[in-house]
């Protein structure tokens, strides 16, 4: 569980938020959206120890570090092969062989497998992301947070992204920022937002 | 286990991304003759790698006849000491922050262990890639000294020690500075007021060797390589006199005669700065658990300042100290500190030196360094608007009165940089005909700029503070356009001081004010034509350094400058037109310079 208590952060001249105070559950799948600027990336990096709030305590239980984000714009070797980066995360957290060939079973769903073997520095912004998003779940964090994740995914593979994420709610905890329309319809998941510094029900 | 791992993929990565798209003509990482062409590189860099040790040394023992003892710590000093320093950069750079955010998230990593992470990385690239290269480099410095193996091996552990160690202490340093933001300034003036304090300290010791290089100086005059070679003289008998606690010295002492006493102070030392990292480090780890508030209170002086303001019977005495010391970041009072701080440092400095030359040499250090130092503080320029609250608070003071005391504040804050300068001056010189001379020069200097400041001044226009898009345009122009402004100062002032006995000569102040006026009339020109002209980013440049450098030039035939030969004054116009050089880039980065456009959006807002 993550609990905020009164938590309060100035970015600037911007207060983002202010003693603000909200649980999140062990499990479970939550959409963040609102318009730019109202600091939902800043919450994520609040709840990453990237920031750190002006007041306030953030109390991660059963979750403590183990976090995983994917920003808007995720870090990737660039000179790895897909496959290398992919056995980069799924070794580095000791995940089983079934679990891994249930990833490679996912590449290949959002039509990424042939492209497993070529250079990432080749690949088209979508298939970055879909790279970055199926690291996240090889990862198999405790938490995932996806800020716009979606943005340039081709419009077939996010119905099997999405059926990942329902799975994976069940077990985790996933907390999702996203603006598109279609991810909004397809996803029913209870909806936040930030609203004078406060987070509450969107 | 899984660090291992990651490494693996990680130089995986870094080493393709070296080779990547490395083409020679037709020689491509496919090729066959690709690594013979690598191997070939990789000789060439150790070979210069050797040639660096062995020309250092050669500099500092034959040329500037260095002792072997002293050669070797200037050698350890510069490699192991204050090299981590600027490498604590590099290292920053091998892992990005977007990079550690993704560690985090894949190694579960804290802040504190993203560090030590970044640390191990960067030993693991320095081992791998500078190894081989050090190890020449030593072997050249060794060679050039005819310097046992033994010693030799000695001298570079006990380098590798201190040079990784310190640059984990420099790098902790960062992270405290960057984690407990404003007040970062503190503990990087803190360090810088620490070093300071030596180095008067050390000048104060080495005084009495002085007086062994004063016939060193008389008999080279105003010789500007003359006073450079005293001066790193008068640093060698520094070193020595300072050699029983100073760590470079004691190292290299160990390594010529190890004996445990040595060895023992030396692991002290270490140890000290590892506790020191640790403990900064778990500081760290310690403040972002509990969640300190830091990032935003006010410092120390902000708070002083208001309080103190509430006591003051003069509400205006408030609009000068906002003026001087309460802006955006702390920038104005760190630059009027910093000023000031420079200043009387080298005015002691300088007072406590008898020679000439070594005046002259310092003087030019103290402008340039300030001018450099300065540079960056565009936040200077920006202008202050005042709050509700503090309108209110000034109620009682009618409107010119308080533009008055806003614009009298600004001057002295534009001209912080020049009073000092010519206080420094004052204290300097010894004639009170000169000091004279000086004050004159120094209005000539403003009057000189008056043409630009009517184009620039903030001080003369009050801006509401809200309109934060045309104050950021504005004040970042008019901050390119100090810069250029302070050359002339910068120049007039080293010309002044390298033509101490031409001083009397109204001549000479006829031919530094010429020089203020037309340089400020070229870089008026240079703004309207830019802006006019759209010339591109070469031809400004060019055009910038050909006007400003031949009005140079003319002011200094007016002087003779030239037919004397003078040292100083041929090193400073080279520097003059190399500083000149990286402004002018800098300018011509940022596109066009739209004083008019922007003073006519300004209006239109209005």
């Amino acid at each position: 569980m993550i609990r905020l208590e009164a938590v309060s952060l100035t970015l600037g001249h911007t207060k983002i938020l202010n003693r603000c105070s909200w649980s999140f559950p062990d499990t479970g799948l939550f959409l963040l959206n609102g318009p730019n600027g109202i600091g939902k990336t800043t919450l994520f990096r609040l709840l990453m120890q990237d920031v750190v709030a002006d007041t306030g305590k953030i109390i991660f239980t059963n979750t403590s570090n183990d976090i995983y984000l994917v920003p808007h714009e995720p870090f990737i070797y660039q000179q790895l092969t897909g496959k290398e980066f992919l056995e980069l995360i799924y070794k580095v957290r000791h995940q089983p062989a079934k679990y891994q060939t249930n990833i490679w079973q996912l590449c290949q769903q959002v039509h990424l497998s042939r492209f497993l073997d070529d250079q990432i520095r080749t690949y088209s912004q979508g298939m970055i992301k879909k790279l970055a998003l199926i690291a996240a779940i090889a990862a198999n964090a405790q938490v995932l947070l996806l800020d716009e994740v979606f943005s340039g995914i081709d419009s077939t593979s996010i119905p099997v992204f999405v059926d990942q994420l329902n799975q994976l709610k069940l077990t985790h905890l996933i907390i999702l920022v996203t603006h598109q329309a279609t991810i909004l319809q397809l996803i029913s998941a209870p909806r936040l937002t930030i609203k004078d510094g406060q987070l509450s029900d969107g | 286990m899984s660090l291992g791992l990651w490494l693996k993929y990680k130089w995986r990565n870094d080493y393709r991304s070296v080779w990547q798209n490395f083409h020679l003509m037709t020689l491509t990482d496919q090729s066959k003759y690709f690594n013979l062409y690598r191997l070939g590189l990789r000789i060439v860099g150790l070979g210069v790698s050797w040639l660096l040790g062995f020309g250092f040394m050669f500099l500092e023992h034959q040329i500037l006849q260095f002792t072997i003892f002293t050669s070797w710590i200037g050698y350890f000093t510069i490699f192991y000491i204050l090299t981590p320093y600027f490498e604590r950069q590099i290292a920053y750079q091998q892992i990005s922050d977007n990079e550690l955010n993704f560690l985090k998230s894949l190694l579960k990593l804290s802040k504190v262990q993203g560090e030590y992470l970044r640390l191990i990385y960067f030993i693991e690239y320095a081992l791998f890639n500078t190894f081989l290269s050090e190890l020449l480099t030593i072997v050249g410095a060794s060679m050039a000294l005819k310097t046992p193996v033994f010693v030799t091996i000695l001298i570079a552990i006990q380098g590798i020690l201190f040079h990784f160690i310190l640059l984990f202490f420099f790098m902790m340093v960062h992270e405290i500075a960057v984690f407990v933001n404003v007040k970062h300034f503190w503990l990087r003036y803190g360090i810088f007021g620490l070093g300071f304090v030596l180095l008067v300290l050390v000048i104060k010791i080495s005084s009495f060797i002085a007086k062994n290089i004063e016939p060193f100086i008389t008999n080279n005059r105003l010789h500007f390589a003359g006073a450079v070679k005293a001066l790193l003289l008068s640093g060698q008998s520094v070193v020595i006199a300072v050699n029983a606690w100073y760590p470079g010295a004691l190292v290299i002492r160990n390594a010529f005669e190890p004996n445990l006493v040595d060895s023992f102070k030396i692991l002290v030392f270490l140890l000290v700065i590892v506790s020191l990292s640790y403990v900064l480090a778990n500081q760290v780890s310690s403040y972002k658990q509990r969640n300190f508030v830091i990032a935003n209170q006010p410092i120390f002086l902000d708070r002083w300042l208001l309080n103190r303001f509430k006591t003051v019977q003069n509400t205006l005495f408030y609009v000068y100290l906002k003026e001087m010391f309460i802006g955006k970041l702390g920038a104005r009072r760190r630059y009027m500190l910093k000023t000031l701080l420079l200043m009387t440092g080298m005015f002691m400095m300088t007072h406590s030196m008898a020679s000439l030359s070594g005046k002259l040499v310092f003087t030019f250090i103290t402008i340039t360094g300030l001018l450099i130092w300065n540079h960056k503080d565009t936040y200077v320029e920006q202008i202050l608007g005042f709050n509700a609250p503090e309108i209110l608070l000034l109620a009682n003071v009618s409107n010119f009165t308080f533009l008055l005391n806003k614009v009298i504040a600004g001057i002295i804050v534009r001209y912080f940089e020049v009073i000092s300068i010519v206080a420094f001056v004052v204290g300097l010189l010894p004639s009170a005909s000169i000091i004279l001379i000086m004050i004159t020069l120094a209005l000539i200097m403003m009057l000189g700029q008056l043409g630009t400041q009517i184009l620039t001044s903030p001080y003369l226009q009050v801006l509401p503070s809200n309109n934060q898009c045309i104050n950021r345009d504005i004040s970042r122009i008019r901050s390119r356009i100090s810069q250029l402004i302070r050359l002339p100062i910068m120049f007039s002032m080293v010309l002044a001081l390298s033509q101490f006995q031409s001083l009397t000569q109204p001549i000479f102040l006829g031919a530094i004010g010429l020089f203020l006026l037309i340089s400020d009339a070229i870089i008026i020109v240079f703004l309207m034509i830019n802006k006019y002209l759209n010339l591109s980013h070469r031809h400004m440049i060019l055009f910038g350094v050909l006007s400003l450098g031949g009005a140079m030039v003319l002011a200094l035939n007016q002087v003779q400058l030239f037919q004397n030969q003078n040292g100083v004054g041929l090193v400073l116009v080279s520097l003059y037109l190399i500083r000149l050089y990286s402004l002018l880039w800098t300018l011509s980065r940022q596109g066009h310079f739209p004083v008019i456009m922007a003073r006519n959006l300004s209006r239109k807002r209005k």
